[in-house]
């Protein structure tokens, strides 16, 4: 074992937060099913007629980007099944907020760190094993929606969508990185996980709806590039739009970098807060 | 030689200190105790040493390196056990323990087993439903584990059971016999002084002395306790005594004069009991108060 990481700490690190993530998976899971109910009794009951009539309202000068001039075929599985993914992608990132601000934030008010740091690891190693864990539980999570998916994939006799279903649940995992760096980053910053878990969720909202907002407009245009919700298009991936935008992946490594070499330098200067 | 030295050590949290300008040196072989009320220091001073908080002036070394820049191999060699152990709730007491034997570096089975049975572990129960003193047994065995050179417990006594603070007390005067050197902190500070071969005195952040149990030992003072139905007033009179306490039917007083002198003065008395020991270090808290007021009052108390 070198100082820089420790397995034997990833796995406690992993132990600390297999309740937490059965817990999310639960929820996710009935999300997924209310939001694929919800959205099926929408279309039956006129969705499709009434966002035709919403954009034949909205000015030409809005929609002229062509981003909402067309209604989607809303009796397409890929463009419903696409819609649905794009939602639980925000679920996806409140939870990947909620990990990356509870990393730290939390073992500085609570005593668990008199025993990890106690043993022979340095600060670095703390932050990376601690990251590492948050990322790992992040994978299964997605794994889980991944199950899901397939699960409605397979009850739908829609297998032929799986290759893009696989590709949109990476998309997931990039994006919710960049939020788990993030929120990981604020989280040295903060001194209690309640204070880092508000922030991760507002951050989450305002990002979010900075990507719809930039959406709709070609002169709002650049808020798009301020939410990593919308740097790879979930709903273009499952519905046979673009494919993964390259940016979105270089963006979302270089900004989880960067977010863990600047915690790791913070975590070196802090004191862990203590009772 | 040095096993941990503070030099002109703070830390401040907000603008009063939670500690003041300390300075000490705790050497190899020592059995150091740092004893005082809540709020005192005690605390602050170990995770200084363990580099949980980082002070905001002066130097603190560990085994020859600074403690803000240990390296793997010396805390390899540094037992530790915390105030209020927390770990992963959904875990068994022995998964924790395997888990800190495997960053610990530590393969002898045997040794966790005996440890384990030595302090009457709970093995295989959760930590969510073990108590404080059964997570502070976990602690200790996860301190104690490696063959430490350097053991240092946070409130090493208090939520303990007596049958586990005997075994605590006698694990640790053995392992001090040979060389190991052990830092413990409590509140009590006469069950430290059974103990310790040299003990801290803190109070509010201030270290106030260091007191070496055999210069105690050496001490003139004699703490007096006497029971009887009589009035003392005038043997109170008669010795300048101030500080008298009661307790259980005794008055008990700290007593610096010849002894002669007050046993011939209390065969005057009827006395159903009388009891002259040494002063404990609770009682060198009382003479530093003591001695610090006459300074300040110019002379009087």
């Amino acid at each position: 074992m070198n100082g820089y990481f420790s397995f034997p700490l990833l796995g406690y690190n992993l132990k600390l937060r297999t309740k937490n993530l059965a817990v999310w998976s639960i929820v996710s899971l009935c999300l997924f099913i209310l939001i694929i109910v919800m959205f099926s009794n929408l279309l039956s009951a006129g969705l499709p007629e009434f966002v035709g009539d919403m954009l034949a309202s909205v000015p030409t000068s809005v929609a002229s980007d062509g981003s909402i001039a067309e209604l989607p075929d809303f009796k397409d599985f890929g463009v419903n099944f696409g819609v649905c993914l794009q939602i639980m992608l925000v679920v996806g990132c409140v939870y990947a907020s909620y990990l990356g601000a509870s990393a730290n934030s939390n073992s500085r008010g609570d005593t668990d760190i008199t025993f990890i740091y106690s043993l022979p690891v340095s600060r670095v190693c703390t932050v990376l094993t601690s990251f590492v864990a948050q990322f790992f539980v992040l994978f299964f999570y997605n794994i889980i929606v991944l199950v899901i998916s397939v699960g409605v994939l397979y009850s739908n006799n829609k297998m032929s969508y799986l290759g893009k279903i696989i590709l949109a649940v990476a998309a997931f995992l990039l994006i919710e990185l960049i939020y788990l760096s993030v929120a990981f980053l604020l989280s040295t910053f903060m001194n209690n996980s309640s204070q880092a878990s508000s922030i991760s969720a507002v951050i989450v909202t305002v990002t979010v709806l900075f990507g719809l907002i930039g959406s709709l407009s070609p002169s709002l245009k650049v808020l798009k590039f301020l939410s990593p919700y919308t740097y790879i298009s979930v709903y273009a991936i499952v519905s046979g739009g673009s494919r993964m935008f390259f940016i979105g992946i270089v963006a979302g490594i270089l900004i989880a970098l960067i977010s863990l070499v600047i915690s790791c330098a913070r975590y070196e200067k802090i004191d862990f807060l203590l009772d | 030689m040095a096993i941990i030295t503070l030099d002109k050590v703070s830390k401040y949290y907000t603008k009063r200190p939670a500690l003041g300008d300390t300075t000490f040196v705790v050497n190899k072989g020592d059995f150091f105790g740092i004893a005082g009320p809540k709020k005192s220091g005690k605390s602050t001073i170990v995770n200084l040493v363990m580099d949980f908080v980082r002070p905001t002036s002066g130097t603190i070394t560990v085994m020859g390196q600074k403690s803000t820049a240990l390296s793997i191999d010396r805390k390899k060699k540094i037992g530790f056990m915390p105030a209020n152990p927390t770990y992963c709730e959904t875990m068994r007491a022995i998964d924790v323990v395997k888990t800190a034997a495997k960053i610990k570096g530590v393969t002898d089975n045997e040794e966790i087993i005996s440890l384990c049975k030595h302090f009457n572990v709970d093995k295989n129960k959760r930590i969510s439903s073990l108590p404080l003193s059964c997570r502070k047994k976990i602690a200790i065995v996860i301190a104690l584990m490696g063959n430490p050179q350097l053991v240092i417990m946070d409130n090493a006594f208090v939520a303990l059971d007596s049958d586990t603070k005997n075994k605590l007390a006698h694990y640790l005067l053995d392992l001090n016999k040979e060389g190991v050197t052990v830092v413990v902190t409590d509140r009590n500070i006469d069950l430290l002084q059974q103990i310790c071969s040299r003990i801290a005195i803190m109070r509010k952040g201030s270290l106030l002395e260091i007191s070496e149990k055999k210069v105690l030992m050496k001490s003139d003072t004699r703490r007096v306790s006497v029971k009887t139905g009589d009035d003392l007033s005038a043997l109170y009179t008669l010795f300048k005594i101030t500080e008298i306490t009661e307790d259980n039917g005794y008055i008990s007083f700290l007593y610096k004069q010849d002894i002669n002198d007050l046993i011939e003065a209390l065969t005057h008395y009827n006395l159903d009991d009388l009891q002259i020991t040494l002063p404990s270090l609770g009682d060198a808290l009382v003479r530093y108060y003591e001695k610090k007021l006459e300074q300040e009052n110019g002379g009087e108390i």
